[in-house]
Parts: C-alpha cells; structure tokens; sequence
C-alpha cells in the first residue's frame, strides 16, 4: 500500500511548523494563507487537527475535472494538479466532500496536497511527529 | 526580504490611517521588535509624557525572524511608557497574532494619539480601518475575540485586544492575544485601552521570505536540531516552565507569603506532577501542550478547571479548556499569595486572561494586600468582606473577580502593589523595582536576578537578563555583574530578532546571527547583533532617564537587602545588590550616577 | 546507608522507577561519594545539573562523601520564563 500522511491530532500542538513548510516548498514563502495542510483548533487549543488531502480512493476531483488536469503519481499515490492543463473551471472543489482542493484567484488555478513527490515537507518539519509519512 | 519594509501607522486623534515605509537605516542599527521598536518610541514621544494620555505612542512591532520558519517565530513587542512604572515599556508576546501581523506586511504598527470614541482597528493585508467598538467596550477579551472573529467572517484572523482592566487603566493591564497569550507587563494594556482601542483584528496572507532561502533552510534544520536535542528544551515541552516551582522550591528561591518566606511545602500540589495527575473526582487539570507560532519547543499548556471545584461549580462558562499554568502564574497565584489549589490557580490564571490582567503583578500585588490584611492595615470592610488571609483560595478568586470586573476592592488592588501599600500605609510591603512587581524569583538565592531585577529598564522583570547558570553555582554576588550586563545585552538582541528567548541556553548568539544573517539583507555576524543588544540597552536607558528616572530607582526592596531568606539553600543571604551594582555600572560604561558616559554613547552611536 | 534523593524537573528521568512524586530513599554503600550516586542512576556525564545535600549548595558535588539521612536534591537547571 502507498504511503500517506498519517495524522494523530494529540500530538499537535497547533505550531503551524506544517503550514509554513507547506507554503516554503510549493511557493517559496513562509505563507500559512497559501498551505495546503492546514491546522484546524477547537476549544481555546483543547484539540489541534492538521487537515489536508486523503488522496482518498474515490479519487473525486479527478473523476470531477473536464480537463483531465488532474492524475495519479505512480510513485506515491498521489492525485496531482497539472498546472497547464487546470482551466480554474472549480468542478473539483465543488465534487470534492472534503474541501481539499482549493482555487486560488490569483493564479486562476486550484491547488492541492501533491505529497511533495514522496517526501513531504509537512511530515519533516512537524516537531512533534503528529504528521508523519508512512 | 525578512523585513516588509512598511510601517502601519495610525493617527487616532484624527482617525487617519498612513502607509508608510520603514527607516531602514534604523532597521540596520536595531533589527526589529524590541530595538526597533524602541528606536521608533524615542523618535516619536517625548519620555516625560503621561502614560495614559494621548502623547504617548503604543507600538507593536515584529522582527525580521517573525513569521519565518526559525523555530519560535512568533514573537512581537509590545512598546510604549507604562503607566506601572513611568518608564519605557517593552512587553512580549507570542501566540500567533504577531506573526499575522508580519504576514499582513508589516514591521510595525503605531498607534498615536487617543481616539475620540471606543474602535477596534481591522487589518486585512493592505486594507485598513477603524470601526466602532462601541458594542465591545466594557466586555472581556475572550467576548471581544469571539465576537470579532465571528463579525469579520474568517475564523483565521488574530485578535489582540483588552478587557475592562484595560480600559479603565488598571496599571498593571496587559494586551491578550490568541485568547491566552499576553503582552503582559507594565500596564501595556491600560495604555491601549486609554487610546480607546479595543482590540486589533489582523489577517495576513502576504508572507514572508528570507533573503538567502536555501542558506536559511539549512540553519532552520540545524538549529530547530539543536533545540529538539537540548534537555532543557525537552523539560520546557515534557513539564512546561512550571517545572522551575520544583527546583525553586527545593533551592529556596521561590517567593512565598509576599516574600517573606523563600520555600513553598504546597507548591508540589500546584507543580506539573499535580497537573497531570487524577484528583478525588477523577478530573485531571492538564489536556495538553500548546505552541506559540512556528515554535518547536510548545510550552505552553491547555488545562481546565473541575467543574466540581468551588471556583466554577456554579459557572459553566468556565469549564472549558484554556491556557493552564505556567511557572510565572503559578508563583503569582500560588506561593506568593500562599495558595495551594491548583484549580483555583487555573481558574484565577483563566480569569487574567479573559479580562486582561497580568497575572504577575495581580498576584503579587495580592500578596502585599493580603500581609497588610493580616497587619490590620487592610480591613474586612476595605475589601468588602473577603477574607484575605494568605492561604486562602476563595479569597484570591473573589480578589481576581473584582479586579477583572474592576469593582469594589479591585479598583484598589487596580492600583498594583506599590500604589497600594503606599495607600494603606506600608510602602515596605511592596515587592518589585520601579512600580513593577517581581516575579517568581527570590534575589537572596539568586543574587544575579537581583541585579537583573533592580536595572531591568522596564521595572522588575526576570526576562531580561540570564544569571541562571552562575547564580545556581555560588550564591554570593560575586562576578555576577559581568554575566547580568552581558545577557541582558544578548537577550536585548534575541528579542529583537522576533524569536523567543527560551531558546537561548540551547542557542549560542552565533545561532542567532546565522539565522538573521541567512534572512536578512547585509551581513550579521554575532558581534553585530551582540552590539546592537547593547545600544538597545543603552537607548532604553536613556528614555527613562529622560523619563526622570534616576540610579536611585535602581533598587530593591528593604526586604531583600536587610532580611536574610530563613531557609534553603541561601538561609541567612541577603541581596548583595551595592557592590554588584557598582561594578554593573563601571562594565556598563555609566558613570556612579547610573548616567552612560560620552564614550559609550558616542561607542554605540548614540546622541548624548 | 540510606540516603533521601529528590529530582527536579527533567532530572526525574534518572529516578528509579519505584519512585514516587520525584522522591525515592537509596541504598548506598557505607563512604560512599556522590559519584557513586550518579553511577547508580546512570545520569550522563554530559548531563547539567545542580544538587544540594541538607540544603547546601554543591558547585563540584563528585567527590561529596555521603552520609547517612543525608537529603540530596538532584536540580534541573533553571531557564528563564
């Protein structure tokens, strides 16, 4: 079975480590606005949940898009934008339950979780392990 | 770029909102948050001005490190004249409202002047603008955040604001963010709440980057390594900084009975074993650990109170989870005020938060009540019935009640401790340096927190300065002026890096400097930012005294110079403070008068 | 001889397990020095720490001879906050 992000929200400690490295890799900003993962808190920090991408089975984003834009990385299982191809028509936001892939405005494009391409930067920052690649 | 470059400032008094960009030459000489932000306070008022009138300028200010990926990038400077103490003001925070503010593209923010009616100020990136506050004054910090998270439509945004201490200037109110991180000391609080501000609500979605990313990549893992490797990191995330009640206990250096006593038997029912442990009703007080922005560390605690506690039994409201105890609240709402029960020192530690107090001075300043009470100075109808008898818990909750709600005796206990024990006829009795109240450190066990203590530019404080090491090995005052200056130096530099300084002791200044030196245009080698903690140091200096503060503020109380601790291991030491004080001024390169010489300003580039 | 040892802080990692609320009461050889006591809880050389015995400070505790009902606190050392 491919690997994934494995999240244990115990562990969290809302630092955002995640977000930062996140947004680092993939735009070259320490920007949590632009993350994929992001850090949900409830209850004044009682639970702090990182939220991204199942990469879930189903696969609706890519079932969804009428461009093809969106496939799977052979290597890690990933489902994956292609920025050339992505027209920003949203289908994919609205089929996907949940809310993981994003449009953003400023480039006309949706994001998402792409894995890093089997190494991801989320997993290797966070300090406390509740994100860890396996 | 780690700096944005720009300048957020606000004239209140005419409501005028101005972009502007930031005085890089400045930026050169001080960095950011504490220096430059002290740089900026200088330039822009005069010291002599009333704290709480609308000459005085409030300044929060990030630092080029914040909202990077170093580890505890989260830190921001709160900077104005406190009305505790008369002197500069330079209160830090953490939390994630200071990194927001960097990513909304500011260095700083600076509000001037006194608004004509209550606002809060709304910070979505480049759009900016006061609106009415009218409906959230006289409400608490925990409603305002609530309510304007809720009113703005994006739960990501970051409210900093203050409760009913705030605005009614209670002198030792601070700034809350994030629900329970504070700008907590020197009545920041009051002196926002006086310029009508409510609250800020910012959301930043500009970012930040740093000027040699790969370099910078490459000293974020090795020093975030350094962090993870260090045992007294990994006692800061195993116990929090409550695990210090502990070994303050069994050094006897832990200030109990408004520092009459320097040992504490009951702090091992309020340390983190008692927080972690099941009580009779099988509550547990610790949920667990919670982090500052990008920190890696995670001191931080998240507790709630038993609902069948005496505190909240009545008052569901409470019994949720929030910020828990921290060494500082945990010595100010537990032995200096005699208290052993912990769900009390959590649900008074909630209480601080929701409406703006700084629990240090409140607790303390309790203390000195509560030996004037026992004195008879203080009677049971000055305080409108409670019963302020250190020990005694249901007596520091109801105290914490009416200083929150600011009624009855809590306008008095409002004043802090110095005003109070001025009031009631024992000036002895209070417990700090320059107006502000000490915290949880005794200067007889300690001899180098003394000194600290006694020239902290910002009134007591153990923040700004790190004896620690050489303090624990001999406890004379011996040699202990040298390391003072230094770290006050080092630690005037790490704050104005926009990280927090419980990294240093696993950090080297060289640690620093690399991560600066790898974000930061120019070249920042560790002499540099060594340098530049010393003109920081020395700038502070020169507001107070302007201020008209003079060497004589720079003292302790009676108390600790005259009474020797009556255990531990420095029964019978007093504080030291005359010898190390004279050779601190001679390193210092300030002449007998506490006033810096020519030389050293001329050294530092400063004008005389 | 039996000794009385408290930790502090993080230095509780070193307390055997039968310990209880950072407290535990030792078996040491009669003579024994406070080396002999860092042996036996196999703390690291490289480990920082303060201790006193019967409330006095220890700045070069190795070579402290032990005695019985002697009261040693093991510190973590403090960090501001």
């Amino acid at each position: 079975m491919a690997k994934g992000l494995q999240i244990d929200p115990a562990k969290c400690t809302s630092c955002l480590q995640c977000e930062l490295a996140c947004s680092n890799h993939h735009e070259g900003v320490f920007n949590p606005a632009l993350s994929r993962i992001k850090v949900f808190e409830f209850e004044h920090g009682r639970r702090s949940i990182p939220y991204t991408c199942t990469q879930c089975e189903e696969a609706w984003c890519l079932k969804a898009c009428p461009t093809n834009a969106i496939s799977i990385n052979q290597d890690t299982g990933a489902k994956v934008v292609d920025d050339a191809t992505c027209v920003g028509c949203k289908v994919c936001t609205i089929a996907c339950p949940y809310g993981t892939i994003n449009y953003r405005s400023a480039t006309g494009k949706v994001v998402k979780c792409d894995l890093c391409s089997g190494d991801p930067a989320c997993a290797s920052a966070c300090p406390t392990d509740a994100i860890v690649y396996a | 770029m780690a700096w944005q470059r720009k300048v957020l400032r606000i004239n209140l008094t005419r409501g005028e909102i101005h972009h502007e960009p930031l005085n890089m030459e400045w930026a050169n000489a001080y960095m950011g948050s504490r220096g430059l932000g002290t740089k900026y306070l200088s330039e822009m008022m005069d010291p002599k001005a009333d704290a709480l009138g609308p000459d005085n300028v409030l300044i929060f200010a990030t630092g080029p490190l914040t909202g990077t990926m170093s580890s505890t990038s989260g830190r921001y400077s709160v900077l104005c004249k406190g009305p505790l103490t008369g002197a500069i003001a330079c209160s830090n925070s953490g939390g994630k409202f200071g990194a927001e503010l960097k990513n909304a593209g500011y260095d700083l923010l600076i509000l001037e002047g006194q608004s004509p009616s209550p606002v809060y100020l709304n910070i979505v990136d480049d759009a900016v603008s006061l609106e009415s506050a009218e409906d959230l004054w006289g409400t608490t910090v925990w409603h305002t955040e609530e309510t304007l998270k809720e009113r703005l439509g994006d739960p990501q945004t970051k409210v900093a604001s203050v409760g009913v201490p705030g605005e009614q200037g209670v002198r030792y109110a601070c700034i809350v963010n994030d629900l329970h991180r504070a700008a907590g000391r020197s009545g920041v609080g009051a002196v926002m709440g006086s310029k009508n501000v409510k609250a800020i609500a910012v959301r930043g979605t500009v970012g930040v980057t740093a000027d040699d990313p790969k370099r910078f990549m490459a000293v974020v893992k090795e020093t975030m390594k350094k962090l993870a490797d260090d045992r007294g990191r990994q006692g800061m995330t195993r116990d929090g900084t409550n695990a210090m009640i502990d070994t303050m206990h069994a050094f006897g250096g832990l200030p109990t009975r408004n520092f009459q006593e320097v040992q504490f038997a009951g702090s091992e029912k309020i340390n983190p074993t008692a927080m972690r442990a099941k009580n009779e009703n099988g509550h547990t007080n610790l949920i667990n650990n919670k982090a500052c922005f990008g920190c890696s560390i995670g001191c931080g605690r998240v507790a709630h109170i038993d609902p069948k506690h005496f505190s909240v039994a009545d008052k569901p409201q409470y019994w949720h989870a929030s910020g828990g105890l921290e060494y500082e609240t945990a010595f100010a709402l537990g032995p200096v005020v005699g208290v052993d029960d912990i769900d009390a020192c959590t649900y008074v530690g909630f209480l601080t938060n929701e409406h703006s107090i700084d629990p240090i001075s409140f607790g303390v300043t309790v203390a000195a009540a509560m030996e004037m009470f026992e004195l008879g100075a203080i009677t049971l109808e000055d305080t409108g019935g409670i019963d302020l008898r250190f020990g005694n818990a249901e007596a520091l909750v109801q105290a914490a009640e009416v200083t929150g709600a600011q009624q009855g005796f809590g306008v008095d206990l409002g004043l802090g401790s110095k005003l109070l024990c001025e009031k009631y006829g024992h000036p002895d009795l209070f417990m700090g340096v320059k107006g502000q109240e000490f915290a949880g450190y005794d200067s007889r066990a300690l001899q180098g927190m003394g000194l600290g203590y006694a020239t902290s530019n910002r009134g007591a404080c153990h923040l700004k300065h790190d004896v620690f090491s050489p303090d624990m090995k001999d406890q004379s005052g011996n040699g202990k002026a040298e390391p003072c200056k230094n770290s006050q130096d080092e630690i005037a530099a790490i704050d104005s890096t926009g990280l927090c300084i419980f990294t240093a002791g696993a950090w080297g200044m060289d640690d620093y400097a690399a991560q600066v030196d790898a974000a930061c245009e120019g070249d920042w080698p560790t002499e540099r930012l060594v340098e530049l903690g010393e003109r920081t140091w020395n700038l502070e200096r020169q507001f107070n005294l302007n201020a008209g503060l003079t060497a004589a503020d720079d003292t302790l109380p009676k108390r600790l110079l005259e009474t020797p601790a009556p255990s531990g291991t420095a029964k019978g030491r007093v504080c030291e403070l005359d010898y190390m004080l004279k050779e601190y001024y001679q390193l210092r390169g300030w002449g007998a008068d506490g006033v810096p010489t020519a030389e050293t300003l001329g050294r530092l580039g400063l004008n005389a | 001889m039996k000794i009385s040892l408290k930790t502090t802080g993080i230095m509780s990692d070193y307390l055997p397990a039968d310990a209880s609320g950072g407290r535990v009461e030792l078996e040491l050889p009669e003579g024994a020095v406070f080396a002999q006591l860092v042996e036996t809880l196999a703390i690291p050389d490289d480990e920082r720490y303060v201790v006193s015995i019967n409330d006095t400070l220890l700045p070069e505790p190795l070579q402290h001879p032990l005695q019985a009902g002697d009261t040693v606190i093991i510190m973590a050392p403090l960090a501001a906050g």
